[in-house]
C-alpha cells in the first residue's frame, strides 16, 4: 500500500557509470578521468599537471623530470570487501630530502564506494581511510611511544612522526597536489596490538585524521591478483613499536613491584624480632669492663641485633669492644664498633657528620642465657687516643631479627635497574626508526 | 496516487508529482525547472545537468535506509570553491521525506534542528565550538556554497547559482554533524548522522562498475 501511495514505485535503473573523457590542454591527448570528484590530473603523456575543476582546463606546470618505480599501475584493481576498487594517482612522498626513504601512496578509487589509501613503506603496506574521529588531547608534537585517546574510546601509541615531502604524483587527485607540498603526520597503533592504524596530517591550514589497517604482501597480493608482487624485493625491517613500548612498560613495572616488596620486606625485617635487653651504662662502667644483664635467645642459630647508642656525645669519638658471652662465662663473639659523631655550622648553615648510633647482626649458634661485655674509650674529636671514657653507652638487643642486608642490596640494584631502564626508554622514544 | 501534474513549459512533458511535499520538478528531458506556491506555477528556465552513475545514489534510485524504504526523488549540487557535495532529496514509505547530504562517497541523515544558537557567519572559524542537543561540536570548515545543479523533485525552491555562506561542524566522536546554512535570519541548522555503509541497502547496489 505504501508503494503506492507515494514514489516508492518509481525506481528506475541505476545509471551507467561513465567516465569522463578530457583532453589535455598541453598536448591535446585523450585522457580518461575516473573520478568525478578530480580536481587535478596529470597527463600520462606529457607529464603536464592539469587543473580540471572548471570546464576549461588549465595547465598548473610540468611535473618532475625524475621517474619513479611503483610495483602498481594506475588502473590496477584492488579488492577490498567485496568491493572493486581502482588505482587512479599515484604519489611518492620523501623524507629529509632522502631519496631512498621514499613512501609511495596509490589512491584507490570506487564510484560507489568512494576512496582508499594504500601506502607501500619499505615492502610493508598499510590501507587508510579518511575518519571523523577525532584525539582527545593534541596529538601534535608526540614521539614515539607516546599515546593517544580518541574521542572513539581507542587507545593508540605514536610510531614515529616527521614531515613528508611530495617528490612524485600522476593520474588524478581529487584535490590539488603541488611536488615540493609538506606536510606534517603522526602515525599510531592500536595500543592494545590489534592491527588497526589512526594518522594524523597537518598543514598550517587543515587538519586530517585517518584510519586504517596494516595489511601483509600476502594481502595486498591477493587483493591486487599479483602474486608476483614484492618479489626480489627485501623487505626492511621495521620495530614493533607497540611491542617495544609494551616490553619497557613491563619492565619498568616490574622495577616498582620489586621495589615495593624489598620496601616492604626490609621494613618486615626491621621491625621483626623481640627486645630482650635495654641497658644504659655509665662511662666509668665502660672504662671499665662491664657485663650486661642477661638476655635469652630463644632458638639455635638465631640472629640478634645489637643497637649501641653513644649517650650526649658531640664533636667526639668513641672506640667501643664488644664481646657476646654465654652463660657469663663462654665468650662466643667478639666485635667492635667506632662512633664518631661532629656537627657545627659553617656560613650560617649547620652541618653534621657521622652518628652517634650504630646496629651489629650477630648470628648465635645456640639457644640460652647470654651477656654483653663492653669496654670503650672516647674523647673529642683533637684528641688523636684516650684511655678511659667520657661518654655512656645505651645498649639494645633484640632477638630473632631477620636481616634486612638482602632487600637492600636488591633495592639498591634496581633503583640502578629501573633509572637505567627509564634513560634507554627515553633515548629510544627520540629516536625516529 | 500522485497530488499533481506538472506540464514543462519548456518542452511539454508531464510529469507526476507523487509526495505532496514537492514544490520544484527538473524536467528529466530538457532540464526545465518549475515551481509554485499557493498561488502559481513559476518557470526558472533551464538547469545545469547533472552527471550520473558516480554514487551509490540516483534520482529514482529505491532501497532501504536504516531498514525503511525509501525513494530518492531529487538531488542539489553545491560547490564550495575546492569541490562540491550533493544534498539527496529522499521519500520514505510512510511518505516523509529527508535529506542525505553525501560529500566524498559518505554519507549524512540530516534533519533540521530548531534549538540550536549559532554564532553569526562573520565570527566563526575554524575549531570554534557549538554545543547542539548536548553534543560538542566543533568547526571544521566555513565557506561559500552555491548551486551547481539540481535534478528531480525537490520540497525547496532551487536554482543554479543560489550562493550562501555555510559552516561545517563534527562531533569529536566522528558519529555526528552539524550544517549551518546562512541562508536566511536566524540560519538553518541541520543535525546530521553519519550512515555506516551498512545502513543503505540499495535495491540495484551497481558493484559491478
Amino acid at each position: 500500500m505504501d508503494k503506492e501511495r507515494f514514489g516508492l514505485n518509481q525506481g528506475r535503473p541505476r545509471p551507467p557509470y561513465q567516465p569522463q573523457d578530457i583532453h589535455c590542454p598541453g598536448c591535446g591527448a585523450g585522457l580518461t578521468v575516473k573520478d568525478e570528484q578530480a580536481r587535478m590530473v596529470v597527463c600520462e603523456y606529457c607529464g603536464k599537471h592539469l587543473d580540471v575543476s572548471l570546464e576549461e582546463k588549465t595547465v598548473l606546470g610540468q611535473g618532475p623530470e625524475r621517474k619513479w618505480e611503483f610495483p602498481l599501475k594506475i588502473g590496477d584493481s584492488f579488492r577490498y570487501k567485496g568491493a572493486r576498487y581502482e588505482i587512479i594517482a599515484r604519489q611518492a612522498f620523501i623524507e629529509d630530502n632522502d631519496y631512498t626513504e621514499v613512501t609511495r601512496e596509490y589512491l584507490l578509487y570506487n564510484p560507489r564506494r568512494g576512496t582508499l589509501y594504500l601506502s607501500e613503506y619499505g615492502g610493508s603496506y598499510d590501507l587508510a581511510w579518511d575518519t571523523h574521529v577525532m584525539p582527545t588531547t593534541s596529538p601534535f608534537n608526540l614521539s614515539r611511544g607516546s599515546t593517544l585517546e580518541t574521542h572513539d574510546g581507542r587507545k593508540w601509541v605514536a610510531l614515529e612522526s616527521g614531515e613528508y615531502e611530495l617528490a612524485f604524483v600522476d593520474g588524478s587527485l581529487p584535490w590539488v597536489a603541488k611536488v615540493g607540498d609538506r606536510s606534517r603526520y603522526v602515525d599510531f597503533a592500536d595500543k592494545g596490538g590489534a592491527n588497526e592504524r589512526f594518522d594524523v596530517q597537518w598543514t598550517a591550514n587543515e587538519v586530517e585524521y585517518s584510519s586504517g589497517i596494516s595489511l601483509t604482501l600476502e594481502q595486498v597480493r591477493q587483493a591486487t591478483s599479483k602474486p608476483e608482487l614484492g618479489q626480489g624485493v627485501v623487505r626492511r625491517r621495521s620495530e614493533d613499536v607497540v611491542k617495544t613500548r609494551r616490553w619497557y612498560m613491563i619492565l619498568l613495572l616490574f622495577c616498582v613491584a620489586v621495589l615495593a616488596f624489598n620496601g616492604i620486606m626490609a621494613l618486615y625485617c626491621m621491625f621483626s624480632g623481640r627486645q630482650v635487653l635495654e641497658q644504659t651504662f655509665t662511662p666509668a662502667q665502660l672504662t671499665e669492663e662491664v657485663l650486661s644483664e642477661p638476655f635469652p635467645v630463644s632458638s639455635d642459630g638465631n640472629v640478634i641485633m645489637v643497637e649501641a647508642t653513644a649517650i650526649s656525645m658531640t664533636n667526639a669519638w668513641m672506640a667501643l669492644d664488644l664481646a657476646l658471652v654465654k652463660d657469663a662465662e663462654t665468650v662466643v663473639h667478639v666485635f667492635d664498633e667506632d662512633i664518631q659523631y661532629y656537627q657545627g655550622s659553617e656560613g650560617g648553615e649547620s652541618w653534621s657528620e657521622g652518628s652517634r648510633e650504630v646496629t651489629s647482626y650477630i648470628e648465635v649458634p645456640a639457644a640460652g642465657n647470654y651477656r654483653v661485655l663492653l669496654h670503650a674509650v672516647s674523647a673529642p674529636g683533637e684528641t688523636p687516643s684516650a684511655t678511659n671514657a667520657q661518654h655512656g653507652v645505651r645498649i639494645r638487643v633484640t632477638d630473632g631479627v631477620r636481616l634486612p642486608h638482602f632487600y637492600v642490596v636488591l633495592t639498591i640494584l634496581t633503583i640502578i635497574v629501573f633509572f637505567i631502564s627509564l634513560v634507554l626508554y627515553g633515548n629510544w622514544r627520540k629516536q625516529e626508526e | 496516487m500522485k497530488v499533481a501534474e506538472i506540464s514543462c513549459p519548456s518542452c511539454g512533458a508531464t510529469h507526476d508529482v507523487h509526495n505532496p511535499g514537492v514544490i520544484t520538478v527538473v524536467c528529466e528531458y530538457c532540464g526545465n525547472a518549475v515551481y509554485w506556491d499557493q498561488e502559481k506555477i513559476r518557470n526558472v528556465g533551464k538547469q545545469s545537468t547533472l552527471p550520473e552513475g558516480f554514487s551509490r545514489l540516483y534520482r529514482g534510485a529505491t532501497g532501504t535506509l536504516l531498514n525503511k524504504r525509501f525513494v530518492v526523488l531529487g538531488r542539489v549540487r553545491y560547490s564550495f570553491g575546492r569541490g562540491f557535495w550533493d544534498e539527496w532529496f529522499v521519500e520514505m514509505q510512510d511518505g516523509s521525506i529527508a535529506w542525505l547530504t553525501e560529500d566524498n562517497h559518505e554519507f549524512v541523515l540530516e534533519t533540521r534542528e530548531t534549538d540550536v544558537q549559532v554564532p553569526s557567519f562573520d565570527s566563526l572559524k575554524a575549531s570554534a565550538r557549538i554545543v547542539a542537543r548536548n553534543i560538542p561540536f566543533f568547526i571544521e570548515e566555513v565557506g561559500q556554497a552555491e548551486c551547481i545543479g539540481v535534478e528531480g523533485d525537490l520540497p525547496i525552491p532551487m536554482q543554479v547559482g543560489e550562493t550562501y555562506s555555510f559552516a561545517d561542524a563534527a562531533s569529536p566522536d566522528g558519529r555526528y554533524s552539524l550544517g549551518i546554512e546562512y541562508d536566511e535570519d536566524p540560519p538553518t541548522v541541520f543535525f546530521g548522522h553519519w550512515l555506516k555503509y551498512a545502513s543503505i541497502t540499495m535495491d540495484d547496489e551497481g558493484e559491478d562498475w
